[in-house]
């Protein structure tokens, strides 16, 4: 029921972005910019790139709002949008390598900064133990929320293969999961 | 297989999880869109609505294909539509068109109308059925006849053949008939009873005959008022080659010798009285020789008048009769109703032709119906020029029918190195054609040329459209 309202409370806000509202945009940007950055930041590893890739993504959103149909959902479109950015972008300057700096903005009401840092190291590795294609597809699936279609979509990937590309990162990283489930 | 799947479920769980957990981490701070609104100020304007384009824009690709394909077709259909229509509606014209012949009207009803061929049956507006004949073929209306002058039929009247008539005409009445016969002498007994059945006589007959022809000739005479019928029954004897009827009024010259007559017989009867009265020897003799002078001018007169008796009385009807010449065979036929601008023009230009080949026109009439004229010919001509003239005069129009009988077996008569008659029969039926361009296919022609222009300038434009969008770009 919540997710209905929501759904039908974006149409609405779709539509007002349409007419060029741009508070109305601004409630899109807030929803979703956060999930945004993080993967931007999880597949370049970079704050402050992830952070131009995301005010990229939002302004080709706003420029294209036009020939967005409302009902759908927008989540995918966003990611869609913000991964083409980070593709172009790595396909001119080659980055695979993920360095989670130091300066990883962490949510300031956490209790444990010690307990943060054994997480975002602990991502780090899971990250690092994938490669790049495994990544995009873990990222994408399970960080952003997209289902299998949505991912292949935004990757210009089949189905088929983003499947088969999860079965495998999903493998690689039993072991590294399970210790952390456990612990 | 199912373990492996729940196996695969789990882990998908507890990567979720393990996300989960980590995404409050990232966070990109609370200032973004105070960095972002500026930017949406610098390159975009202030409605981002739909893309507009303009209606050239909209038009252009698959929907100005289909736009120009439905119309393109839509004026081929028109086209051809009114292409078969017309080309139908000419044929019902010329089918259903009647003319009526002014020759034949002219005698009125219940005259002797000669029917002097028709290429096919024809049913006349009367009823009556005038079957395909190559011959004079008698027949008595009662009413004026209309017919479709298409079909090749020619009225040619028929001098009325009585003798004389209450108003005391002397009419002498003549034919020829010339009769292609399987066997002579079967004819010949024929037409002797024919003469005999009819009060008439044989006057002479003469017969002669080779391996490959026999011949005959007879002249006989029926009562004036059977000569018609004579004919009609001379017809059914064989194939007529040819006939010939002649009538000649000899009315003027019969009242002249019995007027010349009569005055002889009074100066006889004058003479004689005078003779009787004569005192002296030498008066007799001069009125003896003055009378035997008038006696014999009144036995001549009275010779010509009886002759002149006789002669109208007594139809004569000189009857040839033939077998067919061994290979001869039978003379092509054809006939052809043609469609043409002129039909006077035409007429002339075809006496020309039939003249040129030393062909023979056999009879031509030209009428009016509704405006249109029409015209039918028939052309003997020799064989060996049939095709060539068949050629010719269909070039002359559009050819709305046409038939050819083709000759059979070689070819010794007919043509014109046999120094016999041409025989080679072409019956011409000129019909005034229709105006093509009425107005209606002025109308849709008109109508197709804008859609087109309209075309035109829709693809003009919408590619203009086309291009300065891709130079913008």
């Amino acid at each position: 029921m919540i997710e209905q309202q929501t759904a039908m409370t974006e149409g609405d806000i779709i539509k007002r972005c349409q007419t060029g509202d741009r508070e109305a945009f601004r409630v899109v940007v807030e929803k979703y910019q956060d999930v945004l950055y993080g993967t931007a930041y999880l597949m370049t590893g970079s704050r402050t790139i992830a952070e131009d890739h995301v005010q990229e993504a939002f302004l080709a959103a706003w420029k294209n709002i036009g020939s967005f149909r409302p009902g759908y959902p927008l989540k995918p479109w966003l990611v869609r949008i913000l991964v083409n950015k980070v593709l172009s972008y790595q396909r001119i300057n080659v980055n695979t390598m993920i360095s989670l700096d130091d300066n990883l903005a962490i949510d300031p009401a956490g209790d444990d900064p010690a307990e943060d840092i054994a997480q975002r190291d602990q991502l780090r590795r899971v990250m690092q133990s994938l490669s790049t294609e495994q990544r995009q597809v873990v990222l994408l699936r399970y960080f952003a929320g997209l289902s299998l279609a949505e991912t292949a979509a935004a990757l210009g990937r089949r189905q088929g293969t983003v499947k088969s590309q999860t079965s495998r990162a999903l493998e690689q990283l039993r072991e590294l999961i399970t210790n952390d489930n456990q612990s | 297989m199912k373990d492996e799947k729940n196996n695969l479920d789990n882990m998908e769980n507890k990567v979720q999880k393990f996300f989960q957990k980590r995404a409050a981490a990232f966070k990109i701070g609370k200032d973004f869109w105070s960095k972002l609104e500026p930017r949406l100020n610098e390159k975009q304007s202030d409605a981002p609505a739909k893309r507009k384009e303009s209606f050239w824009q909209w038009l252009a690709g698959p929907r100005l294909i289909a736009i120009s394909s439905t119309l393109g077709v839509l004026v081929i259909l028109a086209t051809a539509g009114s292409l078969w229509l017309t080309r139908n509606n000419n044929i019902n014209n010329s089918n259903t068109a009647s003319v009526i012949d002014r020759g034949a009207i002219a005698n009125g009803a219940g005259e002797n109308y000669g029917v002097y061929s028709t290429a096919t049956s024809v049913t006349l507006t009367n009823g009556m059925i005038i079957p395909q004949t190559t011959q004079v073929a008698m027949v008595t209306m009662t009413s004026p006849p209309s017919f479709n002058s298409s079909s090749g039929i020619t009225f040619a009247p028929i001098t009325t053949t009585n003798s004389t008539d209450t108003t005391g005409k002397q009419v002498i009445s003549q034919a020829s008939v010339a009769l292609e016969v399987s066997d002579v002498s079967t004819a010949v007994n024929q037409v002797e009873t024919l003469a005999q059945n009819l009060q008439g006589s044989v006057d002479n007959m003469s017969s002669s005959g080779s391996q490959n022809q026999q011949q005959a000739n007879l002249t006989i005479r029926v009562p004036a008022n059977q000569f018609l019928a004579a004919l009609n029954q001379l017809q059914t004897m064989g194939t007529v080659e040819s006939q010939n009827i002649n009538t000649q009024d000899v009315t003027q010259q019969y009242i002249d010798l019995q007027a010349q007559l009569t005055s002889a017989q009074l100066e006889e009867q004058s003479l004689q009285a005078i003779l009787a009265k004569a005192t002296t020897v030498s008066d007799e003799i001069a009125i003896q020789q003055q009378l035997t002078q008038v006696i014999s001018q009144v036995e001549s007169l009275q010779g010509q008048i009886n002759y002149m008796q006789n002669q109208v009385a007594m139809s004569t009807i000189t009857v040839s009769l033939n077998t067919p010449t061994q290979n001869v065979g039978q003379a092509p036929s054809g006939s052809l109703t043609v469609e043409v601008g002129d039909v006077d023009n035409t007429v002339t230009s075809v006496k020309q032709l039939v003249a040129s080949v030393n062909g023979i026109i056999n009879s031509s009439s030209v009428s009016f119906d509704n405006g249109k004229e029409s015209a039918s010919l028939t052309l003997e001509v020799y064989r060996d020029n049939f095709d060539q003239v068949m050629t010719t005069l269909g070039k002359k129009g559009k050819i709305d029918q046409k038939t050819i009988q083709e000759s059979t077996g070689t070819q010794t008569t007919g043509t014109q190195q046999s120094n016999t008659p041409p025989d080679a029969m072409i019956y011409l039926s000129l019909i005034q054609a229709t105006g093509f361009w009425t107005a209606a296919h002025v109308t849709i022609i008109i109508a197709a040329a804008v859609i087109l222009v309209v075309l035109i300038i829709i693809v003009a434009a919408a590619g203009r459209a086309g291009f300065l969008r891709k130079k913008r770009a």
